[in-house]
């Protein structure tokens, strides 16, 4: 388990709750990579980390109490990534279908470095996905991807097996 | 290296660097300095409507509702109803007046209601009010609606019956009634139907027997129908 990462969330949690600019420091960059990556767009996972950010520094007197703040920064940020997915969908179900019907060459997603590990998680259903990059990308815990998802830490093992597998049978884990 | 450790280095190295914090802070601080102005004033804003309500709950609680009326409970020994004063008040540009007029006689259990012989006396000359008097079938088991000339001054008023009297105030656009008075043995039961609307039926259980005011404000004047 991810003892090494969970500690030093904790830790560094504990040691900086009242700090907001350390917080960020510390943690924006992570989020936004993780979330990138569960999305397949860094600049949509930038801007929903930075009015996560928003928002707690509007509550910081509530937010800093909290025993983990990040983890709040984390779930608001998710959420509004959910939230702005969802907007998409019907947009991106209706250019993928010109883009059957009139093949041109589409630049790759907006991620940048385009890799078979990319593609084959952004090929993934969106639990196992953001499940997998929670856990391998933020060093998370199964409980804090638990509590970050909103689901049970047994739906969370279930979504990164399934998501180990389904990388497995593309060859991308041994 | 077991395969979790290889998938998590495989991962980073693919999702690419962490970009670095400290620029897009600064570059968020005025919005994020907007953010906590702009929900500071919509919580004070939240505060002093909450406060608001509280107050008006506290004064609704504590003053008391001139629309609900007042329920005066008659001693059983009380049997005979011998004279009521009915005040009609007005407003006027000139001056004020009072008109006070004897309301009728009852005798109980008798459910003969005798009209007032005495026609109102004013004090004021310049005013006259007609007084709200209430009529009944003598000697009948039955009832029949009389619908009396309108009172045509605003203010406030008592309308008997058989089973009880209640007292209405005028105000010129609304009726409001401020108290139901039940004989012995009568129940009253309130229905307003509206602000120009007031019904109170006065039921008997044994024998079984029943008595209705009916107010209706009409041009400014109360035209009462009792049965």
């Amino acid at each position: 388990m991810n003892r090494h990462g969970e500690l030093v969330e904790y830790a560094s949690s504990a040691r900086r709750t009242d700090d907001f600019d350390a917080l960020f420091a510390e943690r924006y960059g992570a989020l936004v990579r993780s979330l990138g990556a569960a999305f397949g767009d860094r600049e949509a996972a930038a801007d929903a980390v930075q009015e996560a950010f928003v928002r707690a520094y509007a509550r910081w007197w509530r937010v800093k109490r909290l025993e983990n703040p990040t983890a709040w920064v984390r779930r608001v940020a998710l959420n509004l990534m959910v939230d702005e997915s969802r907007r998409r969908a019907p947009r991106e179900r209706a250019l993928a279908k010109v883009a059957t019907m009139m093949p041109v060459e589409t630049p790759g997603p907006s991620y940048g470095e385009e890799s078979d590990l990319m593609s084959a998680l952004a090929e993934l259903p969106k639990q196992q996905r953001i499940a997998v990059c929670l856990y391998y990308l933020e060093d998370l815990s199964v409980a804090e991807v638990a509590a970050a998802m909103g689901l049970s830490s047994g739906a969370v093992k279930y979504h990164l097996n399934q998501g180990r597998n389904a990388l497995r049978e593309r060859g991308e884990v041994d | 290296m077991d395969g979790d450790e290889r998938l998590r280095q495989r991962l980073r190295a693919a999702a690419g660097e962490t970009p670095s914090g400290a620029p897009v802070l600064e570059e968020l601080r005025p919005r994020m300095v907007r953010e906590r102005r702009r929900r500071r004033i919509a919580l004070a804003g939240t505060m002093s409507g909450v406060l608001l309500i509280g107050v008006a709950s506290a004064y609704a609680l504590t003053g008391r509702d001139d629309t609900e009326p007042l329920y005066v409970d008659v001693p059983p020994a009380s049997s005979t109803f011998d004279t009521a004063t009915t005040t009609v008040g007005t407003s006027g540009a000139t001056s004020q007046s009072s008109t006070t007029v004897p309301s009728p006689t009852v005798g109980l259990p008798s459910t003969t209601i005798a009209r007032p012989s005495v026609p109102a006396t004013t004090s004021a000359p310049t005013t006259t009010a007609a007084p709200p008097v209430s009529t009944g079938s003598p000697g009948s088991t039955g009832s029949t609606g009389t619908t009396q000339p309108p009172s045509s001054v605003p203010g406030t008023a008592t309308y008997d019956s058989r089973g009880g009297s209640i007292t209405v105030r005028n105000t010129g656009t609304q009726l409001v009634l401020v108290s139901v008075t039940a004989r012995p043995g009568w129940t009253p039961e309130t229905k307003e139907s509206g602000p120009i609307d007031i019904e109170v039926k006065f039921r008997m259980a044994n024998p079984e027997d029943e008595a209705k005011i009916h107010l209706r404000l009409q041009g400014g004047q109360i035209v009462p129908e009792i049965e």
